[in-house]
């Protein structure tokens, strides 16, 4: 046999079909691509799932959300949560509680944000001046000063906020808003993630994940650079008719395949892949291709400048999959690049240059389109940090010291899709550590956001053979209606 | 091949490289369109049905022994009568398409495009 030909075995290996589930005939016979007469459409056993648009229980606020994810954890104290007090005891002793992450290079030395404070816009929102383009969008969001989600670790902490609970393997929101809402896009995946060039985020794939959820609900990665996907173009021989005739027959022999093994939502997953995939080809070409945006809307993200070329055109790729219905859409930053355990000095300076006018931008841009109504757009990582030094390292200077992890209080900002402009909610303490008041619990976020898209965090519920999974676990998570419009 | 450990190469991003920073404690996996892209239209994908349609000439002169070949191989059993039925029609039909160009092996091409099918296909590529 011909090496170059794969053995099922080396197939297998080198790539990972087996997950998921999904299920979807109507997706290779939407476009007429995939006709009838091959007598398919044989009931599948058991409960089907598609991405089909389905209206939620309540009217919705927001149809779409954008999650600008700033994994590693940004200092709520130099950016968004201005403490006189710390100030004031720049470089005195500490003597409340702590807890550090890493003990060997804690200090209890207080440190007052090196940056200042300006009030921004007509709410005189207090923002720091490493943000200036976020004071120019101040009153068009929601600055929430009480985040907790008191598990004090990255992937924990992460997992809280966006599946619900601090452990592995639980569906992310989008996931759950695929499967309670579809997507108005049938021709591009309606779970976009968007990953930085210089790496994927902690925990890879993980983060848009869908758990136990069926597969169809899992968020697709694309490329970080052009061509965003590959393989668009179908070789020059089969474009056209001979490409339609092999996802008729692919079809029906999976659909034979599948017969034979009812339940197994895997291989429902890969027969609906091969719809969309075949739709994408015209689709997804000119919803990721930024090229014909007017110039002035390029200049406005950044797209211009080399500094915040990248995440700026991701903010436009984000911007235009949700004009085209895509749901939900995540902006992510290469592993956790916000952690400052050291050299917050200059870091901190360099990953907010990168990302400050792209996301102010976004916001912007949606506004002045008439979507930010029903788009929310969200901003945050999944911890902040302690008002103390960390990395003292016997200098006397404080060059490369950093802040260590702080989960009991930390700051985000959203907007759009029903969240309340220019309000800021909620308090930590006054050394910025601890959330006292109005605090929002990783699992009022989640049932705030699902309530935005119409949705009943207790009625959210899938059952996994013999239990139900929820997003919203706690029973006394709430709506945080003081954050909405 | 060299692989760093923080930029997985594209190919294998498409199939879920695992993330290795600071290390690999599981494997995730996903199944999502842009693999189906893969499999329809990359080049390698495309050169290893041109190969696997060659080595089936190379075992048999008609349609239906190249199709019992072909089964042998890829799920070592032989195709039922609905399959033959079903493979047999795309065959004659992509032949007659390809026939139109003349500098084209029709019959290699409409084997090539089947092919494709059956190693793209759940049967194929999920293990009982």
């Amino acid at each position: 046999m011909d090496p170059r030909s794969p053995s099922r075995r080396q197939i297998l290996r080198t790539s990972s079909f087996s997950l998921g589930a999904v299920a979807a005939s109507w997706l290779l016979r939407r476009d007429g691509a995939l006709a009838e007469s091959a007598g398919l459409a044989k009931p599948i056993i058991g409960e089907t799932f598609d991405v089909l648009p389905k209206a939620p229980p309540k009217p919705p606020q927001a149809r779409a959300m954008i999650s600008m994810y700033m994994l590693g954890g940004p200092s709520q104290i130099d950016l968004f949560d201005p403490k006189p007090e710390l100030v004031k005891r720049n470089g005195q002793t500490f003597d409340g509680d702590l807890k550090f992450d890493n003990a060997a290079q804690a200090s209890r030395e207080i440190m007052g944000p090196p940056w200042a404070f300006h009030r921004r816009g007509q709410c005189g929102m207090e923002l720091s001046e490493l943000l200036p383009h976020l004071g120019t969008i101040a009153d068009d969001i929601t600055l929430i000063r009480s985040m907790r989600t008191g598990s004090n670790n990255h992937v924990p902490s992460n997992f809280a906020l966006t599946t619900g609970a601090p452990v592995h393997g639980r569906p992310v929101l989008g996931s759950w808003l695929l499967k309670s809402l579809g997507s108005a896009s049938q021709n591009l995946p309606a779970y976009v993630a968007l990953t930085d060039p210089r790496g994927l985020p902690q925990e890879g794939s993980e983060n848009w994940s869908q758990g136990k959820l069926p597969a169809v609900f899992q968020g697709t990665v694309v490329r970080p650079a052009e061509p965003r996907i590959f393989n668009l173009e179908a070789p020059a021989h089969l474009r056209g008719g001979p490409q339609c005739a092999q996802l008729e027959l692919l079809e029906r022999l999976n659909r034979a395949h599948l017969a034979e093994h009812p339940g197994e939502s895997d291989l429902e997953a890969r027969l609906a892949s091969y719809g969309l995939a075949a739709r994408m080809q015209d689709a997804a070409r000119e919803a990721f291709d930024i090229s014909a945006e007017p110039e002035s809307i390029k200049k406005m993200y950044g797209v211009d400048q080399p500094g915040t070329r990248d995440y700026a055109t991701r903010c436009l790729i984000a911007r235009r999959l949700v004009e085209r219905g895509v749901r939900f859409v995540q902006i992510f930053c290469a592993g956790q690049n916000w952690d400052h355990h050291g050299a917050i000095l200059t870091e901190l300076p360099n990953r907010c240059g990168e990302i400050d006018q792209p996301a102010a931008a976004l916001v912007r841009d949606l506004k002045q389109r008439g979507m930010l109504d029903s788009t929310v757009v969200h901003w945050g990582g999944e911890m902040g940090r302690l008002p103390v030094i960390q990395f003292r390292s016997g200098a006397s200077d404080r060059k490369n010291v950093g802040r260590d992890h702080n989960t009991y209080g930390f700051s985000q900002w959203v907007a759009g899709g029903g969240f309340r402009g220019g309000y800021v909610h909620g308090a930590t303490d006054e050394f910025g550590h601890h959330a006292v008041e109005g605090t929002v619990h990783h699992y009022d976020w989640l049932a705030t956001v699902l309530h935005l898209f119409g949705l009943d965090h207790e009625a959210l519920r899938f059952r996994v053979g013999p239990r139900e999974i929820k997003l919203v676990e706690e029973s006394e998570a709430r709506v945080v209606r003081e954050l909405l419009a | 091949m060299e692989v760093q450990r923080r930029l997985p190469l594209n190919m294998l991003a498409t199939f879920d490289q695992p993330e290795m920073t600071p290390n690999c404690h599981r494997r995730r996996q996903t199944t999502v369109a842009t693999q189906a892209l893969w499999f329809l239209n990359d080049q390698e994908s495309a050169d290893a049905a041109d190969a696997l349609a060659r080595a089936a000439m190379a075992e048999a002169g008609d349609a239906g022994g190249r199709l019992a070949a072909l089964y042998a191989r890829l799920f070592a059993a032989p195709p039922s009568g609905e399959e033959r039925e079903a493979c047999g029609a795309f065959l004659a039909a992509q032949e007659a398409h390809f026939a139109a160009d003349p500098d084209a092996d029709a019959a290699h091409r409409a084997l090539s495009a089947l092919c494709q099918v059956l190693m793209a296909s759940n049967r194929f590529l999920y293990l009982d």
